[in-house]
C-alpha cells in the first residue's frame, strides 16, 4: 500500500496524510496515462469543446486565486499600508506555488507540452492574447520565485544572497502588478475573439477589466481565507508580529474587498446596459447570470461590509470563503459553462473523472508543498537572525 | 496600397503634414484592409448539390486522410448531422423538411478561408498563416497543441487529434494549397459533377454569385454567405433556403478576429508604460509621506526635549537664585546680627561711658 | 519596408511585434532612469535604496 509508505515516512498517520497519500498516488497514475495514452484516453474534450476544466479550473481560476501575492505586496511596499507586512510573505508564497501548479497543469493540458516555450523561442504569435498570458505567467512565475526567495535563503542562511534580493524588491513588486494587471485581465480578453460562443450575459467588452477587478477581490479574499486556514493549523508557528497583525488585515482586506466588490458590481451592470443583454436575464442563463451577479458579488460586498462595520472576523472569514467560491463560479461561467452555449446540450462538455482527478492532485501538491515551507521556512514568523521586518 | 506609402503618410500624418496630401482620412493609422486582391477562392451553389459525396471521397483521397469506417458511396450516413474531425477535412450534410424547399437541401462544410483567419489571430506560435493566394494554412512543426485556435474559430472547423499521444495535430482542410501551387483544383471542386462548387479569384466569384442572385431572385436568398461574415471568407456560400437552416450561422456578424481582440492588445503597451509611473508615484508618495511623518515626529521629539531642557535649566536657575537669595539672606542676617551686635555692643559701651562720666557731663 | 500588407492580421503580427520590443525596453528603461533621477538623494524615494532602517522583508 503506497499510503502506508507514506506512513512510516510521517509517523503521524493523520486522516490528512491518508487521503493526500491516496490521491497523489491516483494522480500518479492518471499522469502516466495522460502521456502515454494521451488527451482522448483521460479527457472528454472534443473538437466543439477544446477547453475544459484543466483551463476552466486549473488555468483560470488557479491564476485568479493566486492574486493574493501581487495585491498583498503592492499593499504593503506600494502603497505603504505596512501593518500589513506579515500577510506578504504568505500571499507571496501562495502566488508563488499557485503559479507553478498552473503553469504544471498546462503541461497536462496542451497536446505537446515540451514545446511550451516555442512561443518564445522560436516563433512568437503576438497577436495572440494566449501570447500574452504566457509571456506574463512565464515572467511573473520567475518574479514570484525571486520573491520568495529571501524565506528560502535565510532558511539555508545565505545572508549576502538574500540581502541582494531584498534590494530588488520594490522593482520586483511594480513589476509583479504590471505583469499581474495584464495577464489578469488578458484572461478575461482571450474570449474576446469568440463572441458568437460566449453568452451574451458574460461577453462584454470589458471581459479583460472584468477578470482585472475580480482577481483584486480573489486575491485580498484569498489572503483571508489562507489565512483563517493557517490559524487553525499553523498557529503554533506564528509569531507575535504575525498574530498582532492578523486581526488588523484581515478587517482591512475585508474592507478593501467591499469596495471593490462594490466597483466590480457596478462594472457589470454597466456592461449590461452596454451590451444591451437586458432581455437574457428573464432565460435560464439569465437566472444563473443573476446568481452569480447577487450571490456571489452583491451578497459578499454587503456580508464583508457587515463584518467590517461590526468587527466581526467570523462574517468576514465567511464571507472570504464564500467569494473564493464566488470566483470559481464566475470563471466556470465564462471558460465552460457560458461558453458553446449554443451547442446541443448531447455536444457540451462535462469532465471525465480523471481530468477532475488531475485537478485535485495538482491542488493536493499545492497543499503539501505550503504546509512543507510553512513548517521549515520562516513564512509566518519573521526569522531571528534578521531585522524585524 | 503599399505599407511603405501608409507610413509615410501615416508619418506625416502625425506630423501634422497629412492635410495638404489630401489623404489625411487614411494618415492616422486607421488603416483599411481589404485582404489579397488575388484571392482564390470556391462558391459553393446550395441549390446545385445533389449530396453525392464525390467530394468527401475526392477530399479523403487528395489529403490521403485514413478511410471512413463506412464507403463514401453509403449516402445513409447523411441521416445524422456531421461535422469536420480529425480524419475529415469536409462534410456533406443533409437537412429535410426545409419550408420552402421542395426536397433536402445539401450543405458543404470546410475551412471557409476567412480574409482575416481567427485561427491565426489567435495563435500564439503564429502557426496558422494566411497565403496569398487564399489558403489559410497549418505548420505542425511549431504547433504546441493549446487549441486556442479551435476556441476562436467562428465556424468551428479546427480539430485536433487527441487520440495521438506524442505528436497531435490540429487537422483542417488546407484548400488543397499543395495542388493549387502545383496549378491544380481542390480535390473536392475537380470532381464535384454537379458544377456545385465554382473555384476562381474570389473578387469574380461575387460577380457570379450576385449574377445568379440576380437572375434567378425566386430560387436564391439575396445573400452571399461569407461576403461579410467575420470579416469575409474566401469560400463562399449561395442558397435557396434561409443558411440558418442549414446550420449555419446568420448571428456573427461582420467583425473579424484581429479587430476583436485588438483593442484588449492595444491596451498592454499602455498599461506597461502607464502603470510603472502611477506606481512608483504611489511607492513615491507614501514614502514621503513616511519620511515626512518620521521628521515631524523628530521634530516634536527635539521640541520636547528642548522644552524639558529649558524648563530644567529655568527651575535650576529658580533654584539657584532661591538659594543666592537664601544665601544672601543668610548672609544679610548674619550681617544684620552682627551689625546689630556691635550697635548693641555699642550702645552698651556708650551707656556704661556715660553712667561712668555723668558727673563729667553736668559739671 | 517594400512589400505590401493586405490583411489586417499582417499588420497586427508587425506592429504588435514591434510593440512587444517596445514593452520591454520601455520596463528596463524606467528602472535605469529612475535609479538616475534619483540617485544622488540622500533620502526617501530610491528606488530598491539599501534603508538600513527600514528592511521591507
Amino acid at each position: 500500500m503506497p499510503e502506508r509508505k507514506f506512513a512510516i515516512q510521517k509517523p503521524a498517520l493523520t486522516p490528512f496524510n491518508v487521503v493526500a497519500g491516496i490521491i497523489v498516488v491516483i494522480g500518479v497514475a492518471i499522469t502516466g496515462i495522460r502521456f502515454t495514452q494521451g488527451l482522448a484516453a483521460t479527457t472528454n474534450l472534443s473538437d466543439y469543446n477544446p477547453w475544459g476544466i484543466w483551463i476552466g479550473f486549473d488555468l483560470l481560476v488557479g491564476v485568479a486565486l493566486a492574486a493574493g501575492g501581487y495585491v498583498t505586496s503592492a499593499a504593503c511596499y506600494l502603497f505603504g499600508l505596512k501593518r500589513f507586512h506579515s500577510a506578504v510573505r504568505p500571499a507571496i508564497l501562495t502566488g508563488f506555488l499557485g503559479y507553478a501548479l498552473v503553469v504544471l497543469a498546462l503541461h497536462y493540458d496542451v497536446g505537446r507540452p515540451w514545446r511550451l516555450p516555442y512561443p518564445f523561442i522560436v516563433q512568437s504569435g503576438t497577436t495572440s492574447l494566449l501570447f500574452e498570458v504566457a509571456a506574463c505567467v512565464a515572467l511573473y512565475l520567475t518574479v514570484l520565485f525571486i520573491e520568495f526567495t529571501p524565506a528560502a535563503l535565510e532558511w539555508l542562511g545565505l545572508k549576502r544572497a538574500r540581502r541582494i534580493v531584498n534590494k530588488l524588491t520594490l522593482v520586483l513588486t511594480i513589476f509583479g502588478v504590471v505583469l499581474s494587471t495584464l495577464h489578469q485581465s488578458s484572461l478575461g480578453a482571450l474570449f474576446l475573439i469568440a463572441p458568437s460562443k460566449l453568452h451574451p450575459l458574460w461577453y462584454s467588452p470589458y471581459l479583460a477589466l472584468y477578470f482585472f477587478v475580480s482577481s483584486i477581490v480573489a486575491g485580498l479574499s484569498m489572503v483571508i481565507f489562507e489565512s483563517t486556514l493557517s490559524h487553525r493549523y499553523f498557529h503554533d508557528k506564528m509569531d507575535t508580529e504575525h498574530l498582532q497583525e492578523a486581526d488588523g488585515v484581515a478587517l482591512g482586506f475585508g474592507k478593501a474587498a467591499a469596495f471593490v466588490l462594490a466597483g466590480y458590481f457596478v462594472m457589470k451592470v454597466i456592461g449590461l446596459a452596454q451590451t444591451n443583454a437586458w432581455s437574457y436575464l428573464s432565460t435560464g442563463y439569465g437566472l444563473w447570470f443573476l446568481v452569480e451577479l447577487l450571490g456571489f458579488v452583491l451578497l459578499p460586498c454587503y456580508a464583508y461590509a457587515i463584518g467590517v462595520r461590526e468587527k466581526n472576523l467570523k462574517v468576514i472569514r465567511w464571507t472570504a470563503a464564500w467569494t473564493v467560491l464566488g470566483i470559481v463560479v464566475n470563471r466556470f461561467n465564462v471558460g465552460l459553462i457560458a461558453f458553446n452555449w449554443h451547442l446541443p446540450s448531447s455536444e457540451r462538455y462535462f469532465p471525465h473523472w480523471m481530468e477532475i482527478g488531475i485537478s485535485v492532485f495538482v491542488v493536493t501538491l499545492g497543499v503539501l508543498a505550503y504546509r512543507f515551507i510553512v513548517t521549515h521556512m520562516p513564512i509566518l514568523y519573521a526569522h531571528p537572525d534578521y531585522d524585524k521586518h | 496600397m503599399s505599407i511603405s506609402r501608409r507610413t509615410f503618410l501615416g508619418w506625416l500624418g502625425a506630423a501634422g503634414a497629412g492635410t495638404s496630401l489630401g489623404r489625411s482620412a487614411h494618415a492616422a493609422g486607421t488603416a483599411n484592409f481589404t485582404g489579397y486582391p488575388d484571392s482564390l477562392g470556391v462558391l459553393f451553389d446550395a441549390t446545385r448539390c445533389i449530396g453525392c459525396r464525390k467530394c468527401e471521397e475526392a477530399c479523403n483521397r487528395v489529403n490521403e486522410l485514413p478511410a471512413p469506417a463506412k464507403p463514401f458511396s453509403d449516402l445513409a450516413v447523411l441521416d445524422r448531422k456531421r461535422r469536420t474531425d480529425a480524419k475529415t477535412y469536409m462534410v456533406i450534410n443533409r437537412y429535410d423538411n426545409i419550408p420552402g424547399a421542395k426536397g433536402p437541401v445539401y450543405r458543404k462544410i470546410q475551412c471557409n478561408h476567412c480574409l482575416e483567419p481567427a485561427c491565426a489571430s489567435a495563435c500564439f506560435v503564429r502557426a496558422f498563416a494566411k497565403n496569398s493566394n487564399g489558403a489559410v494554412t497549418y505548420d505542425e512543426s511549431v504547433c504546441v497543441g493549446c487549441r486556442y485556435c479551435m476556441i476562436a474559430c467562428p465556424f468551428e472547423i479546427p480539430t485536433y487529434e487527441y487520440d495521438r499521444a506524442f505528436t497531435p495535430r490540429i487537422m483542417k482542410c488546407t484548400f488543397c494549397q499543395p495542388r493549387l501551387l502545383k496549378g491544380q483544383l481542390p480535390g473536392c471542386v475537380e470532381i464535384c459533377p454537379a458544377e456545385a462548387l465554382t473555384f476562381g479569384r474570389r473578387r469574380h466569384l461575387l460577380k457570379i454569385a450576385r449574377e445568379r442572385i440576380g437572375l434567378f431572385p425566386a430560387r436564391y436568398i439575396d445573400h452571399i454567405y461569407g461576403e461579410t461574415e467575420m470579416g469575409g471568407t474566401t469560400w463562399l456560400t449561395i442558397s435557396g433556403v434561409p443558411f440558418r437552416e442549414l446550420g449555419m450561422r446568420e448571428d456573427l456578424g461582420t467583425t473579424s478576429a484581429p479587430e476583436l481582440t485588438k483593442g484588449a492588445l492595444s491596451v498592454v503597451p499602455i498599461v506597461a508604460g502607464l502603470w510603472p509611473v502611477l506606481l512608483t508615484g504611489i511607492y513615491a508618495i507614501s514614502q514621503r509621506k513616511d519620511r515626512i511623518a518620521r521628521e515631524e515626529k523628530a521634530a516634536a521629539v527635539d521640541e520636547a526635549v528642548t522644552r524639558a531642557r529649558a524648563e530644567a535649566k529655568a527651575k535650576l536657575a529658580e533654584a539657584l537664585a532661591k538659594a543666592d537669595k537664601d544665601k544672601k539672606a543668610a548672609i544679610d542676617k548674619e550681617v544684620k546680627k552682627a551689625l546689630a551686635d556691635a550697635a548693641k555692643a555699642k550702645v552698651q559701651e556708650t551707656a556704661a561711658a556715660s553712667a561712668a562720666a555723668p558727673e563729667k557731663k553736668s559739671s | 519596408m517594400t512589400h505590401t500588407i493586405n490583411t489586417l492580421h499582417d499588420f497586427m503580427v508587425r506592429t504588435e511585434g514591434i510593440t512587444y520590443i517596445l514593452i520591454v525596453v520601455a520596463l528596463v528603461g524606467f528602472v535605469v532612469f529612475w535609479r538616475f533621477l534619483t540617485e544622488r538623494d540622500e533620502d526617501g524615494e530610491r528606488l530598491g535604496a539599501d534603508r538600513p532602517d527600514e528592511n521591507p522583508h
